[in-house]
C-alpha cells in the first residue's frame, strides 16, 4: 500500500523551482560571483589564419601593457583534453588549426588590460592549406588536420582512422542491401545538407579557476552543464587525481549542449596553474564572438541515402553515408556521429541496412553536443528523403510512413527489438490537427500555402555505463534538500525531481529544494545531456527519496509502537490513523526521537540512491549490432502549415502541432515548455540558422548581428503540443526523455511543407528567404530540386563583389 | 572593450571647446548604439568620447507647417516614431523608425546618429532622402546646411569636418496631399539590418502627382531612383506593366554588394519586388 499522500507529486502541474529568483534577477550566475581584488582576468589572443605552423609568438608588447601579469603560450601548457577522444589542446601547440584558436592567454589585473594585452600579442605563421569541405576531405585526405591522430587516446566505442581526416567511423552492416536494391521496384537516392549552427544560449561561457599553491588543489567555478564530466576530463587531461579537483556550477543561463563536457575551463586553468600567478583566482569570461568561434557548434552535415522499395511501398533496404563536419576537434562531436549512425533508419523498419557515419576534421570551429545530438541532422535528411520517396512511388507520404513504421517488436538497425510506443496514434493526431492531407487557401493574398509532416526519434546517446546518484536530506523543519548533480539550465529538471521526492515522501513541493551542483557536496552524476536526467537521475532521486521515507516510517513505527504499514505521510504530516497519531516532521528528524525506552534513536535522515542502466551493450564496432544498444527511444511527429511570399521568399508558419510519446509526464508544465521551446528552436534552425565562412575560413557570422535566431515575431501564433504516455519499462515512473526531441523534426516538416506549396524540393538547410526565393524562381521553370552544395556559399563569396571601395 | 576617457559637455559651446583641444582619436557620441558596438569589436579605439547627451540645444523634435519637421541630434528613434506629426505627415519615416532594431535600442539610438554612422543599411537614410532632408551642421567656423543625399559620401563616411557636429535634420513638409511608406526586408521579421530597404513617397504637390523612391543597403551612397520617378510622374494610378517598368528602372540604379546577409543578385531582385510593393502600399494609403 502507498504510504504517502501529496497534491504535487508526479504528473501534477506545479510551478517551477528558481523561477522567482530568475524573474527578480537575484539568482547568482558565475559572472555574479565576487572574489575581491585578488581576482585576475584572462583573455585569449587568437589565430588569424585557418591552418599554419607557428613560427614565433611575440609577447613583449603585451607584457608592457600596465596590469598584465603573464602571457602563457601553448608550449607552456601541453595537455590534451577530450570526452571521447583526446584531440584538443586549450592553447595551440606548434600549429594553428582554425581562425580563432587561442594562441596565448593574457592574464592581467583588469579585463581591459587583458584585452589590450591580447591585441598586442603578435604571431608569425608559416601558412598551410586549410581544408573546409567534409566530403572532399574524407575522401581525399591529402591534407590532414591531425596527422598525430594515431597517438590520441580515445574510448573503445569511438573508431578514429589514423592517416585520414576521419575522427570516427560508425558502421551498420545488416542483411544484404545490394540484393535488396535488386529486388526493389523503386530505388531512390538523394542527398541533403545543412551547415553548422550555434546554440545561442543567453549566458556566454564564464569560469574562475584557482589553484592552492600549497596543496595543488584546484577549484573551478564554471557555467557548465556537468560538473563531474568537467572534473573527469580535466583530471584525465592534466594527469591529476580526481579528488584534488573541485568543480562548482552556479546556475547557468542556458546550455542546449553547448556547456556539456569541458569547454573553456582548461584554458582558464592554463592561467590559474601558472607559477607566476601564485594561486590567485583567474577569471575567463568570453564574449559572444568568442562563444561563436570557440565553443561547440552543431556539426555541419552532408548525407546521402539510397532506399530500395518494393511494389507495395515497403522499404527493403537502405544505404546511408553521413559526413559530419566536426571542425578542428571531435572530442565530443565523434559521438553524435555514432548517435545518428545507430538510429540511421529513423522511425522505420528496414531489414537490410548499410551505414557509414563519418566525423570529418576540417579547419573550422569544433562540433559538439547540441540539442538532438545527431538526430536533427539525421532526421532532417531522412524525413526529407522519405517524403521524396513517397512522391516518387506515387504514395501519400503519411501512408508511406505508416506502412514502414518501426512497430513494437520489429528490430531497429542495430538489431534491438523496438519497445511499445504510440507513434501511429501521434501521427494520426498531428495529421488531423494540421489538416496535413487537406489543401487550404492561403491566409495572405498572393502567397502560397503548404503543409508538411516529419517524424522524430531519439535515444539518450551516452556511454553504456553513464551512472547517477542522489542524496535526499530531510531537514529539521520538515523540508527536503535534494543533492542531484543534474544542472537545471531551464529545462525544469529540479521541479521534476521535487515532484518525484514529493511523490515518494508525501511532502509538498514548496518544501523541497534542489541544490545546484558542487562535486564536493553532491554525489556522482555522469552528465546533464542526452535527455537522460529524469530517467537516470530520476531513478536515483526516487530511490533516495524512498530510502528517506523508509527511515522516517521505521523511526515513527518504533516511536509510536505501531506497525510500519499503518503509517502514512500526508502533506508533510506523519499519521497513524489506527493509533490516532498525527505529527509534523520537525527537529526530531534531525536530532533523533526519544523512544519509549528513554533512549534517543535516529539522527539526521539521509536517503541515498544510485543507478546505472543494467542492460545496455555497446554496438559491435564492425556491424553496429547489439541486443540492446540504447536504453529506450522517444518517438514523435511534427505537422506544420506554412505560407510563402513568392515575391521575397519569406516563409511564415501558420501553425504547428507536435506530439511525443513521453512515457509519463513527470512535470507537465516542463514537458509542455520543452516541446514548445524545442519546436521554436527547430523552426528557427530550419528557417534561418547557419554559420558561414569566407574562403579563408574566417567566420562571417560571429555575432547576433549576422547569426540570426527566430524572434517572437518569427514564430507561429499556434503551437500545439501534446503527448502520449506509453510507459517505459525500467524508468522511475514510466517516463522517457523529452528534452531534445522537439528540436529534431520541425525543420524537415517545413521543407516538406515548402515542397507541398511550391513543388520544389530544397535539399539544403536553412530555408532562408533568399534560398526559398530561388526555389520560387525554379518553380516557374519547372525545375524540381534545389541543392546548394555545402560550400557554395563560400565559393560564391570568393567570386562576389564584397566591398564598394 | 579597452579603457577610454569620456567628457560630457553641457552646452554646444563647451563641446566645441573640448573638441578643439582633443586629439585625432576622439569620437562624438549621441545614443552610442553603433559606437559602443564598434568599440567592443575593437573596430575603433577612441581615447576620448565626447558624449553629447546633456546638451539641451540638441534635444527634441519640432514641427512647423510652413517649414517642416526638425529632428534634434539627440531625438531618439522612439521619440520620432511616437511623434504625432511624424505619423501624419512622414509615414515613411515612422515605418522606418519602427523597423529599426527593437524597442529597447530605439530608446537610445538617435535618428541623426543613424545618418551620421552612414552605414548603407541605416534605416533612416532612405526615408530622409525621399523627404529631401537637410542636415544642419554647427562648428567653430559657423553653420552650414547639407542635404542628406550629399551628407553621406560613402559607407561610414560623411562630410563632417573635425570639430563639427550635426545639430539637427530638417525634413520639409511634402507639398499637398501625400502618402509614404518604408518597406524593409531582413532575414527575419524583427531585429535585423536591412538586406534591402525601399522608401516611397507620393505627393499631389502644387503641380502634377510626383513619386519619390530611395533605397537602403544597396548603394554605397544615398540614391534616388530618378528614372523610375520620371516614369511615374503625373500618373495617378499606375498599372502593373508600368510598375514592372518602374521596378526595372529601380533595379538599374542600385549597385549592391554580396555579403553574408544577402547576395548582390537577390538584393537587386528584391529592389524590384519591394519597389512594386511599396508603390502599391503608398497608393493604398493615399
Amino acid at each position: 500500500m502507498k504510504q504517502t499522500i501529496t497534491n504535487d507529486g508526479v504528473g501534477k502541474w506545479v510551478t517551477r523551482q528558481y523561477d522567482v529568483e530568475k524573474a527578480a534577477g537575484t539568482l547568482q550566475y558565475t559572472d555574479d560571483l565576487r572574489f575581491g581584488p585578488e581576482l585576475l582576468h584572462a583573455k585569449a589572443a587568437r589565430s588569424t589564419i585557418a591552418h599554419g605552423e607557428i613560427v614565433s609568438i611575440d609577447v613583449s608588447e603585451a607584457m608592457k601593457v600596465p596590469g598584465v601579469v603573464k602571457v602563457i603560450l601553448g608550449d607552456q601548457f601541453v595537455h590534451r583534453f577530450g570526452l571521447y577522444l583526446h584531440d584538443r589542446t586549450p592553447l595551440a601547440v606548434g600549429k594553428v588549426r582554425y581562425v580563432g584558436e587561442p594562441i596565448a592567454l593574457v592574464v592581467a589585473e583588469t579585463e581591459e588590460a587583458a584585452e589590450e594585452g591580447a591585441l598586442k600579442v603578435k604571431a608569425k605563421y608559416k601558412e598551410l592549406t586549410p581544408i573546409f569541405d567534409p566530403v572532399k576531405e574524407a575522401t581525399d585526405n591529402s591534407i590532414l588536420v591531425h596527422p598525430e591522430l594515431e597517438s590520441y587516446e580515445h574510448v573503445p566505442f569511438i573508431v578514429p582512422q589514423p592517416g585520414t581526416n576521419l575522427a570516427n567511423w560508425f558502421r551498420i552492416r545488416r542483411g544484404d542491401v545490394e540484393k535488396a536494391f535488386e529486388e526493389s521496384e523503386y530505388v531512390v537516392e538523394e542527398a541533403v545538407n545543412c551547415p553548422q549552427i550555434a546554440h545561442g544560449f543567453l549566458e556566454p561561457h564564464c569560469c574562475i579557476c584557482k589553484e592552492d599553491p600549497a596543496t595543488g588543489y584546484l577549484t573551478i567555478w564554471t557555467a557548465a552543464q556537468s560538473v563531474f564530466a568537467t572534473r573527469e576530463i580535466i583530471a584525465a587531461g592534466l594527469g591529476y587525481p580526481l579528488n584534488k579537483i573541485r568543480v562548482i556550477a552556479p546556475p547557468i543561463g542556458g546550455g542546449f549542449g553547448g556547456k556539456a563536457g569541458m569547454t573553456i575551463e582548461a584554458l582558464c586553468l592554463a592561467g590559474a596553474m601558472d607559477p607566476d600567478v601564485k594561486g590567485r583566482p583567474v577569471k575567463l569570461h568570453i564574449s559572444r564572438e568568442e562563444v561563436m568561434l570557440t565553443s561547440w557548434v552543431r556539426q555541419g552535415y552532408v548525407a546521402r541515402i539510397k532506399m530500395g522499395i518494393d511494389k507495395d511501398g515497403k522499404i527493403l533496404g537502405m544505404k546511408n553515408t553521413f559526413y559530419f563536419d566536426t571542425g578542428v576537434s571531435a572530442e565530443y562531436g565523434a559521438n553524435p556521429v555514432r548517435s545518428a549512425g545507430y538510429t540511421s533508419t529513423g522511425c522505420y523498419y528496414v531489414p537490410n541496412v548499410w551505414t557509414d557515419s563519418y566525423a570529418v576534421y576540417t579547419n573550422k570551429p569544433f562540433g559538439g553536443a547540441y540539442r538532438g545530438f545527431g538526430l536533427p541532422e539525421l532526421m532532417g535528411v531522412m524525413e526529407t528523403i522519405i517524403d521524396i520517396a513517397a512522391h516518387k512511388i506515387g504514395m501519400d507520404p503519411v501512408e508511406f510512413r505508416l506502412k514502414n513504421i518501426l512497430e513494437p517488436g520489429l528490430k531497429t538497425c542495430t538489431g534491438m527489438p523496438m519497445h511499445n510506443h504510440a507513434l501511429p496514434k501521434i501521427i494520426e493526431k498531428v495529421v488531423d490537427k494540421v489538416g496535413i492531407q487537406k489543401k487550404e487557401e492561403p491566409r495572405r493574398p498572393g502567397w502560397k500555402r503548404g503543409k508538411g509532416l516529419a517524424l522524430a526519434i531519439k535515444a539518450p546517446a551516452k556511454p553504456a555505463d553513464a551512472s547517477s546518484s542522489a542524496i535526499v536530506k530531510v531537514l529539521g523543519d520538515g523540508t527536503v534538500e535534494i543533492l542531484a548533480a543534474t544542472m537545471d539550465m531551464g529545462q525544469g529538471t529540479y521541479t521534476s525531481f521535487a515532484q518525484m521526492a514529493s511523490e515518494e515522501l508525501g511532502i509538498p513541493v514548496k518544501k523541497i529544494r534542489c541544490i545546484y551542483p558542487d562535486t564536493n557536496s553532491h554525489p556522482y552524476d555522469w552528465q546533464t545531456v542526452a535527455s537522460r536526467s529524469c530517467w537516470a537521475m530520476g531513478m536515483a532521486v526516487k530511490r533516495a527519496a524512498a530510502d528517506a521515507r523508509e527511515q522516517i516510517i521505521s523511526l515513527y513505527a518504533q516511536y509510536w509502537q505501531v506497525p510500519p504499514e499503518s503509517i502514512v505521510i500526508e502533506h508533510g504530516i506523519v499519521k497513524c490513523r489506527s493509533a490516532g497519531k498525527a505529527e509534523p516532521l520537525d527537529e526530531r528528524i534531525q536530532n533523533g526521537f526519544k523512544m519509549p525506552d528513554g533512549y534517543y534513536h535516529g539522527g539526521p535522515i539521509i536517503g541515498t540512491g544510485s543507478f546505472v542502466p543494467p542492460d545496455v551493450i555497446y554496438p559491435d564496432n564492425e556491424t553496429g549490432q547489439s541486443p540492446k544498444s540504447v536504453v529506450h527511444f522517444t518517438v514523435g511527429a511534427v505537422g506544420i502549415d506554412v505560407e510563402v511570399d513568392p515575391a521575397t521568399g519569406c516563409v511564415e508558419v501558420n501553425r504547428v502541432s507536435s506530439g511525443y510519446d513521453v512515457g509519463k509526464a513527470i512535470s507537465p508544465m516542463n514537458v509542455r515548455g520543452q516541446i514548445e521551446g524545442g519546436t521554436v528552436q527547430g523552426i528557427s534552425a530550419g528557417l534561418m540558422e547557419g554559420m558561414y565562412y569566407d574562403e579563408k575560413g574566417r567566420l562571417l557570422t560571429p555575432d547576433f548581428t549576422d547569426y540570426k535566431i527566430a524572434t517572437i515575431k518569427d514564430i507561429p501564433e499556434e503551437i500545439d503540443s501534446f503527448w502520449e504516455e506509453t510507459p517505459e519499462e525500467l524508468s522511475p515512473y514510466g517516463n522517457r526523455g523529452v528534452g531534445e526531441h522537439s528540436m529534431i523534426s520541425p525543420a524537415p516538416a517545413i521543407g516538406n511543407a515548402l515542397f507541398n506549396a511550391l513543388g520544389v524540393r530544397i535539399h539544403t538547410y536553412p530555408f532562408s528567404r533568399e534560398r526559398v526565393y530561388k526555389a520560387v524562381q525554379m518553380s516557374k521553370t519547372g525545375e524540381e530540386d534545389l541543392w546548394d552544395y555545402p560550400y557554395v556559399q563560400e565559393q560564391n563569396y570568393k567570386k562576389a563583389k564584397k566591398e564598394w571601395f | 572593450m579597452l579603457a577610454f576617457e569620456m567628457e560630457r559637455p553641457a552646452s554646444l559651446k563647451e563641446a566645441f571647446e573640448i573638441l578643439s583641444r582633443s586629439g585625432p582619436d576622439t569620437a562624438v557620441k549621441a545614443g552610442g548604439t553603433d559606437l559602443l558596438v564598434w568599440m567592443k569589436k575593437n573596430l575603433v579605439h577612441p581615447e576620448l568620447i565626447v558624449d553629447l547627451s546633456l546638451i539641451e540645444e540638441l534635444k527634441g523634435i519640432s514641427f512647423d507647417p510652413s517649414g517642416g519637421l526638425v529632428i534634434g541630434a539627440l531625438a531618439t528613434v522612439n521619440e520620432v516614431a511616437e511623434h504625432p506629426q511624424v505619423g501624419k505627415f512622414y509615414p515613411a519615416l515612422m515605418d522606418a523608425a519602427l523597423s529599426h532594431s527593437d524597442f529597447v535600442m530605439r530608446n537610445k539610438a538617435t535618428v541623426v546618429g543613424n545618418l551620421c554612422s552612414a552605414v548603407p543599411s541605416g534605416d533612416m537614410i532612405a526615408p530622409c532622402c525621399v523627404y529631401e532632408g537637410v542636415m544642419h551642421l554647427v562648428g567653430p567656423a559657423g553653420r552650414r546646411k547639407v542635404p542628406v543625399m550629399e551628407f553621406i559620401t560613402g559607407p561610414r563616411k560623411n562630410v563632417l569636418q573635425k570639430g563639427e557636429i550635426v545639430k539637427s535634420v530638417e525634413l520639409p513638409l511634402p507639398k499637398g496631399h501625400s502618402a509614404g511608406c518604408y518597406l524593409k526586408l531582413g532575414r527575419r521579421n524583427a531585429l535585423d539590418l536591412a538586406q534591402v530597404g525601399v522608401a516611397c513617397v507620393i505627393t499631389d504637390g502644387p503641380g502634377e502627382r510626383e513619386y519619390r523612391l530611395s533605397f537602403g543597403a544597396v548603394t554605397p551612397r544615398p540614391v534616388r531612383a530618378k528614372v523610375a520617378e520620371d516614369l511615374l510622374r503625373g500618373v495617378v494610378s499606375p498599372d502593373e506593366s508600368l510598375l514592372d517598368k518602374v521596378a526595372e528602372a529601380a533595379m538599374a540604379c542600385v549597385d549592391p554588394i554580396t555579403d553574408v546577409r544577402a547576395s548582390r543578385e537577390y538584393r537587386i531582385s528584391m529592389v524590384g519586388e519591394l519597389t512594386k510593393k511599396a508603390l502599391r502600399k503608398c497608393l493604398e494609403r493615399f
